[in-house]
């Protein structure tokens, strides 16, 4: 019964979403109204994840656990930033001022990490996959786009070379369509499972 | 038990007693071919000693009469029951028959010749000395058999608990008085039979001399031997007590050769040993694992390793007993031999000294190891050395060379840019200008004034060096035409983030709590007629975005942003004109949406800065970002290079195999 009832709500949320989708101008407001919902929800659900994240890195403080030291950096910021945010409020020239100088030379190391990180698997990619269809279309279209981002070659000139160079541009977009279209799908099916009772929501 | 007159095999020339194993007498040097047919006995076959393998030289020592006394008197003694199963045979019956028959052919033949002279000392008495030789090999037995019953326990395998098998405790029995020797003194006990003690019972009932007091003429026979052999006085002591094929009188008995062990005892081995080696060499069981003394685990052992030879000269002791009569009885034939036996001998002893330098006198027969024994001590070894060792490599096994190459890598990253940076101009951007943001630029110039413009924000701060300059000259374009600007975001980091660019504006940013679901909500912007919604109370001002709108400008670094609002909540203001700022990695990903006019136009990073007119002391190191991607071109073609390299050393190896 229990999954019974969950799978009940699933199926009616998703007709009633459809409904709203389909049957816009009168269902509208019921629309917003679930989604509005949705939003307290879901920010309850992030709250509670807060909420949980702090006491198991309040657990691995308090059983010295291994890398306990990077929980108590964790807790203390996140303390610090609570306090100071309600203190002197999230508008405070000085409080935005302290947060970006924490956080864009930290995010600019992570993209400069993900560069190196990069780098290591070019160089492994291989060794450890072989050669196969996918590695060796990932090297020369890498190599490709990567040699016609550096700037050094223009085409100007040559109308001919240029259309070819925006037809080997154009592929990354039939790359993401086809992609695009499978997350489509994907979600389509997905959407179905659930309305027809074949997905459990609770597994 | 099979009958020993089956065994053995009596000269018809000189009544000598031979194995059935040898072709020639061991006192005469006549051939026995036909010795079979003359004798009536039932015919064996005949093999030659030399193609003999070890496991029937070991299952003829098996049938030899001698062990069956050993049985017998095992089964006298009521002891070791579980150990000695087997049944006794009647041999005590059959063997003075073939002594009569021995002594019927000596008497048969010339009396002085060697046989006879040889057993003149003990002719008159030699019944006395029959039944007496045989009480005292009895009580011998027993003694040795109360010993071995408490020092083993009951086994039902051929095995015991040391791992030695049956044919060696009977070989060892058989020799006791080596054993003896071997052990130490003290471990006796009383109710066990000494070597003085037997060595003078045996003396009282044969009535003979002490050693000391023997003719010479007796020792001169019984040591016949020993001239030939002097070199192996440090060999150690090993006293045939009990087996021989030949007349006893021919035989020192073991304690008048344990009281002379200085000068006389030594020479039995010694034979034993050479003919042991003839044997091994025929049989192709000479020992070819001397070079092992390196393991450590042989090593330890091997001080008290007794080498094969010594053990084997147990093992084959009948035949070597027969070689050694013969060798007595042939000295002509001995001496030519001598040389070159004496320097197998001597070559032998060389490597024994090299890997055992202790003399095996001092080894305890529970130390003695045969050669399958030391190969398997050597096995264990192998495995206990491996213990621990990886065998076969990880793949994260040469994880410092690795490490060693990745930090190379990062640090001609790093130094590249960091050079460029620093020492190079900063460079313009060469790029053509893109369909898209062309597209974006006239978007943004069909905006015309007073018309309201929503841009969203949702970029994060690494992203900030890429977006910011064309956001900035945006701002920069829409407030030159006096334009209505709303900013929102449902980011918390854009609060802080967009604020330096927004800080001279009317505008302000906004905060959208929810996310996709909250600008969704917003996007729906059909208020129920009973009341507000939440997310109405949220938003400090109007919460209908989307009133008045021409235009949305998405300022992003994320395509999964743009995607979520371009199929979410478009479809809810399909009337608007959508355009995007995003970085160079989420462009492709957007690409679909330009081509079906969903989005009108957009600005990807570095690359269609030129577009908008940015600056270039705005962007980032034109020259940096070169450098970068030069690096990462070489990092990836030396991976191709390092598996093409990998893929040619295991073809070659694959061809050489």
């Amino acid at each position: 019964m229990k999954q019974k009832t969950s799978l009940i709500v699933a199926i009616v949320s998703g007709l009633l979403m459809l409904g709203a989708l389909f049957f816009q101008p009168y269902t509208a407001p019921t629309l917003a109204l679930v989604l509005n919902w949705l939003i307290i929800l879901s920010s309850s659900a992030l709250l509670a994840g807060i909420a949980g994240l702090v006491v198991n890195h309040l657990g691995f403080i308090l059983k010295a656990r291994k890398g306990c030291l990077y929980s108590l950096v964790l807790l203390i910021s996140f303390f610090a930033t609570i306090i100071f945010g309600i203190i002197l409020g999230v508008d405070n020239p000085d409080f935005l001022q302290g947060l970006s100088a924490i956080l864009l030379p930290m995010q600019t190391a992570l993209m400069a990490l993900i560069a190196l990180v990069l780098m290591s698997a070019a160089i492994k990619l291989f060794r450890q996959r072989g050669w196969s269809i996918l590695t060796v279309s990932f090297a020369v279209s890498a190599l490709l786009f990567l040699f016609l981002n550096l700037g050094f070659v223009r085409f100007d000139s040559n109308p001919a070379l240029q259309n070819f160079v925006a037809i080997i541009q154009g592929l990354p977009m039939i790359g993401a369509r086809g992609l695009l279209i499978g997350v489509a799908l994907g979600a389509l099916l997905m959407g179905l499972r659930v309305l027809f009772g074949q997905e459990a929501s609770d597994e | 038990m099979s009958d020993p007159s089956d065994e053995l095999r009596i000269c018809p020339h000189c009544g000598q007693l031979n194995s059935v194993y040898t072709l020639i007498c061991i006192n005469c040097g006549q051939e026995l071919d036909d010795i079979f047919e003359i004798e009536g006995l039932e015919d064996a076959p005949l093999e030659n000693p030399d193609g003999q393998s070890l496991e029937e030289v070991l299952n003829s020592l098996d049938e030899n009469p001698l062990l069956s006394h050993e049985e017998e008197n095992t089964e006298d003694s009521g002891e070791d029951s579980e150990v000695e199963t087997k049944e006794p045979s009647d041999e005590e019956e059959l063997l003075p028959s073939w002594l009569d028959k021995i002594r019927q052919r000596a008497k048969d033949e010339d009396p002085s010749g060697d046989l006879a002279k040889a057993g003149k000392a003990a002719d008159e008495k030699r019944d006395q000395v029959d039944e007496a030789f045989d009480q005292v090999l009895r009580r011998i037995r027993e003694s040795e058999q109360n010993k071995a019953g408490r020092t083993r326990k009951a086994e039902s395998d051929l095995v015991d608990e040391n791992g030695d098998p049956e044919w060696l405790r009977r070989i060892r029995e058989l020799h006791p008085d080596q054993d003896e020797s071997l052990e130490n003194a003290s471990t006796a006990s009383d109710d066990e039979w000494t070597d003085e003690e037997l060595e003078e019972l045996f003396r009282k009932e044969l009535g003979l001399h002490k050693p000391d007091e023997k003719p010479e003429e007796a020792q001169g026979e019984i040591f016949a031997e020993q001239e030939t052999n002097e070199e192996s006085q440090a060999e150690p002591e090993f006293i045939p007590d009990d087996f021989h094929n030949i007349p006893e009188e021919d035989i020192p008995s073991p304690w008048t050769m344990a009281t002379n062990e200085e000068s006389d005892t030594s020479e039995a081995p010694q034979d034993i040993n050479s003919a042991q080696k003839d044997l091994e060499n025929s049989e192709g069981l000479a020992v070819t694992d001397e070079a092992e003394a390196d393991e450590p685990l042989v090593e330890a052992v091997e001080p008290h390793v007794i080498d094969d030879f010594e053990l084997d000269d147990a093992e084959a002791s009948p035949l070597v007993d027969n070689e050694e009569s013969e060798d007595s009885d042939l000295p002509e034939v001995k001496e030519a031999e001598t040389p070159d036996h004496e320097e197998e001998q001597s070559e032998n002893e060389e490597e024994e000294i090299d890997e055992s330098p202790q003399p095996t006198e001092d080894v305890a027969p529970d130390l003695i190891l045969l050669r399958d024994q030391r190969d398997r001590a050597r096995i264990l070894n192998e495995i206990i050395s491996q213990e621990g060792r990886r065998s076969i490599p990880l793949p994260h096994e040469n994880k410092n060379n690795h490490r060693l190459g990745s930090v190379i890598l990062s640090l001609l990253l790093i130094l590249g840019i960091l050079a460029t940076i620093l020492f190079m101009p900063n460079g313009s951007p060469a790029f053509p200008n893109s369909p898209t943001a062309i597209a974006f630029a006239k978007n943004l110039e069909t905006i015309s004034e007073g018309q309201s413009v929503l841009l969203v924000l949702d970029y994060q701060a690494g992203s900030k060096n890429e977006i910011e300059p064309l956001l900035e000259k945006l701002l920069e374009s829409l407030e030159t035409k006096n334009i209505s600007l709303r900013v929102v975001t449902a980011n918390p980091e854009n609060l802080w983030l967009s604020a330096k660019l927004f800080a001279g504006s009317p505008s302000e940013i906004e905060f959208i709590p929810g996310g996709v679901l909250g600008y969704l909500s917003l996007a729906v912007a059909e208020k129920p007629v009973w009341g507000t919604l939440p997310i109405d109370k949220a938003v400090k001002t109007d919460p209908d975005i989307f009133a008045g709108l021409s235009h949305i400008i998405l300022v992003s670094d994320s395509s999964e942003f743009v995607r979520s609002w371009m199929e979410q909540i478009s479809p809810f203001q399909l009337h608007l004109n959508t355009s995007v700022i995003t970085t160079s990695v989420s462009a492709p990903m957007l690409s679909p949406y330009f081509a079906s006019g969903q989005i009108k136009g957009y600005v990807a990073g570095l690359s269609d800065a030129k577009t908008l007119g940015v600056e270039k002391d705005l962007l980032v190191n034109q020259r940096a970002f070169q450098v970068g991607t030069l690096l990462m071109i070489l990092v990836l073609l030396l991976g191709i290079i390092m598996k093409l390299d990998e893929d040619s050393r295991s073809n070659a190896e694959r061809s050489t195999e």
